[in-house]
């Protein structure tokens, strides 16, 4: 009896101190942590001093005197599609190159895209050492990992070490890489704008002579839609994922949602006049049964079209040469794109390599960025791998590539500048020459360089995204009536603090306007 | 396994006893676990036929029992560069076979340890291997001690050592451990025997039952290990076969999914990637072996059942 007795207070007490144990440990790491945060940028801005003094002492001497530069191995950390068998060949090749031109070697560590950010997340807070790491806005977040202190600030290494590298970019593509006043990683130039389109199967634009050019907006797609769904049983008119709602239809700011003509700068509620007209049209679509019935719930946008029985489907992007991709993805049918709005610049943030906080050697790591994104021959090695094993040159800038070579990358966009590149057969010859002028003529946001810090309304935003998921796709998609749950959707987005939300950004927009001096 | 191996048992003793009286309840019980047993073969028939369907019969039927249109193109799809997948198949049985071997010697001595209630600790080891069940270190702390104190980043060792030892498993065996009779050791000793002794003849055979429980157990979470090689691995060379086919699904789930990563890829061409049938190969060929050990071990898995019965 007593023993029992003893047993039970004994478990009782044992569960009691590994609780508080538990407790004290877990306030303890926090402790920890937080003492880490303070102290590592402090010992790593040191570092960065001794770096560029350094660099201003490695700077000095002529950058062909490269042997004189101690041997130094960087790593780069970048993510890829599918392992690559002859990733050890492709990396002496680009070592032969580095070693030679600045006296460093590389380990390019390709990390696949569905597991990149988890585990760089999980080497920048342990602080592991790497030298170079890819970023940008939408994996490996670039804002959110330079508040945390992952990279080092640039301006200074480029001026001592990458000055061409500096030199090659437009001023707007470093300011997408540019926060608190400060560049922290290098954009990879390449296709940067975006424009609304609709992209068409061929064969019903032949056999219903529809002249495309007279396709400005997306209501007058409505008759051409008719006539499909009356005259061709089995094919859907218009095929959505989620919705064709977009800013860029009804000239608003990508950015910021702000008119284009509105001097005054003021945010738009979440809720526009536009997206009650666009949810409207899209409800009407979906009762005379022109969009595809499972729109709302679709989980991947190549659904809309894979099977090839659809007959129009919205496209976000609208890159030119996209009809060969849609050709191969849509069971072969011939498609036609059709633009319905100026390219706006998107902003190059979407692929940036940066330097590590963690680099022993940041100013080589730049030496090495400004080699891959100006030496044509190391560029290509990367992106398409050694000549005459995983491509062939055809004729001028042409190439054969062999994807079964055991070297297929497919990602010009991670390396560097893709104006290097050569040509994979099949692509327009002047596949550069466009890029660089719908870059050019793209429509530059006033906000360009502007970064919303969401920190002061984390809650409501996550509320907001939680309605939007409720109602977003449903609403886009005409799947449910505007008229009856739109007032819900915007009521629901008031409760979650949509407004707030919106007033934030109202003013930190008039704070980086001041500050720029644009107002 | 065992649920569908019941029914076909009692249905060869059935007859012999109640050849005359039929009964209902019987019937009943029978179809419940025909039920069950079709609840767990189904799916996995499903997954079969899938894996073997040609992509655009499920593009435009869906998932089907019987496909319309055969096709070995998803399984063609892996085997045709096989140095990936062969290699990933021995990284992981040999991480299997010697790390299930290496966690059973420490999880056997230690719940050996804390059985014997003559050593003077046990309320403080028990203490310590019960506090860690309850509360871990983290993901930073665990990658940090892995990779910067043990340097073990990029080696096999990272996808055995840091499995090696449940405490979870270390109470199980304790418990068992504790249920073989004490006065075994002590006459033991009597004769003259030392510990080592002890332990590695009378103890460890008298637990086989036990060791094949847990060795089975430690086995599936070898085998279905992929976080550690994950974090750990970046070498192409020992990826085990887990990571290899969760790096296809994930990869293509990304892609598909991201409206942004169709903004920034600019010359990307689904057709490389393996599609849906390729996923349910994966499936299949990432189960498939566990499924042919399995009923090798079944044997001592109801033996320790009984075992653990009587003496309890």
């Amino acid at each position: 009896m007593q023993k029992t007795m003893n047993g039970k207070s004994g478990f009782r007490t044992t569960l009691l101190a590994s609780i508080s144990l538990g407790v004290a440990l877990a306030a303890a790491g926090c402790g920890n942590s937080s003492n880490n945060g303070d102290a590592s940028p402090s010992a790593s801005a040191s570092g960065s001093a001794g770096a560029t003094a350094s660099a201003a002492a490695s700077g000095s001497a002529s950058p062909s005197a490269s042997s004189e530069l101690p041997p130094v191995e960087l790593t780069w950390y970048y993510p890829q599609n599918a392992a690559n068998a002859d990733l050890q060949l492709v990396n002496d090749a680009v070592n032969k190159i580095a070693k030679e031109k600045i006296n460093a070697t590389v380990k390019l560590s390709p990390i696949d895209f569905g597991t990149y950010e988890q585990k760089m997340n999980t080497m920048t807070a342990s602080g592991e050492k790497m030298d170079i790491v890819w970023t940008s806005s939408w994996l490996f977040k670039f804002d959110q990992n330079q508040l945390k202190g992952a990279f080092l600030p640039l301006d200074d290494l480029l001026k001592t070490s990458g000055q061409k590298l500096y030199d090659s970019l437009e001023k707007k593509f470093w300011d997408d890489a540019t926060l608190q006043g400060k560049i922290y990683a290098v954009p990879n130039f390449q296709f940067s704008a975006q424009r609304a389109s609709v992209v068409i199967q061929k064969r019903f634009i032949d056999k219903y002579n529809l002249d495309v050019s007279t396709i400005k907006k997306m209501e007058d797609l409505e008759p051409f839609l008719k006539q499909i769904k009356e005259g061709e049983p089995g094919i859907t008119p218009f095929g959505t994922q989620k919705g064709f709602y977009t800013a860029l239809l009804y000239g608003i700011d990508t950015k910021v949602p702000v008119y284009y003509t509105d001097e005054t700068n003021t945010v738009l509620p979440d809720v526009t006049d536009e997206m009650r007209a666009n949810y409207a049209l899209a409800h009407s679509w979906y009762t005379k049964g022109y969009i595809n019935q499972d729109a709302a719930t679709l989980k991947s946008a190549a659904d809309v079209y894979n099977k090839g029985t659809t007959a129009v489907w919205f496209d976000w992007t609208g890159k030119p040469g996209s009809e060969v991709e849609y050709k191969a993805a849509d069971g072969g049918n011939d498609v036609v794109l059709v633009p319905l709005g100026e390219p706006v610049f998107t902003g190059a943030a979407s692929t940036l390599n940066a330097i590590s906080r963690t680099s022993e050697n940041p100013e080589r790591a730049m030496m090495f960025l400004e080699l891959v994104n100006t030496d044509k021959e190391l560029y290509n090695t990367l992106v398409y791998g050694i000549e005459g094993k995983h491509y062939t040159k055809t004729t001028g800038d042409f190439i054969k590539i062999d994807q079964t070579a055991g070297y297929f990358t497919n990602t010009d966009w991670i390396f560097g500048n893709i104006t290097n590149e050569y040509l994979p057969e099949g692509s327009p010859a002047d596949k550069i020459e466009q890029t660089i002028k719908m870059n050019g003529d793209a429509r530059v946001s006033k906000y360009n360089g502007f970064v919303f810090n969401g920190e002061a309304v984390k809650t409501e935003i996550a509320n907001v995204n939680a309605v939007n998921g409720e109602y977003a796709a449903s609403l886009g998609t005409g799947t449910l009536d505007p008229a009856k749950y739109l007032p819900i959707y915007e009521e629901k987005l008031k409760k979650a603090g949509a407004e707030k939300i919106r007033a934030e950004k109202q003013k930190q927009l008039n704070e980086w306007l001041a500050a720029n001096g644009k107002q | 396994m065992t649920a569908k191996s019941v029914p076909a048992k009692a249905v060869a003793v059935q007859p012999a006893r109640a050849k005359s009286s039929f009964k209902w309840s019987n019937l009943i019980i029978h179809l419940i676990f025909i039920l069950i047993t079709l609840s767990m073969v189904v799916p996995l028939a499903l997954v079969i036929v899938v894996s073997l369907t040609d992509e655009n019969s499920i593009l435009h039927h869906g998932y089907r029992m019987i496909p319309d249109k055969l096709s070995f193109s998803a399984y063609e799809y892996f085997f045709k560069s096989p140095d990936a997948i062969l290699r990933a198949y021995g990284v992981t049985i040999f991480v299997a076979v010697v790390g299930t071997i290496l966690s059973l010697i420490l999880t056997a001595s230690m719940g050996y340890t804390l059985s014997r209630r003559d050593y003077g600790l046990v309320r403080p080891t028990s203490f310590y291997v019960f506090f860690t069940m309850l509360f871990g270190g983290g993901l930073v702390p665990f990658y940090i001690l892995v990779t910067q104190y043990l340097h073990l980043k990029d080696t096999i060792w990272a996808l055995i050592v840091p499995g090696m030892l449940s405490p979870f498993y270390v109470l199980i065996m304790k418990g068992f451990m504790s249920k073989i009779p004490f006065e075994i050791v002590e006459s033991a000793k009597v004769e003259g025997a030392r510990e080592w002794r002890i332990f590695v003849q009378l103890i460890l055979p008298l637990s086989k039952p036990s060791l094949a429980t847990l060795g089975l157990f430690i086995m599936f979470n070898y085998w279905n290990e992929w976080f550690n090689a994950l974090l750990f691995i970046d070498n192409e060379r020992l990826v085990p076969l887990q990571l290899l086919l969760v790096r296809t699904m994930n990869s293509l789930d990304f892609i598909t999914s991201r409206p942004e990563f169709a903004l920034v890829m600019s010359n990307f061409n689904l057709a490389n990637f393996p599609k849906t049938a390729a996923k349910f190969a994966i499936a299949i060929l990432s189960a498939g072996p566990m499924l042919i050990v399995f009923p090798f071990f079944q044997r001592f898995f109801v033996k320790g059942l009984t075992v653990g019965a009587i003496k309890g």
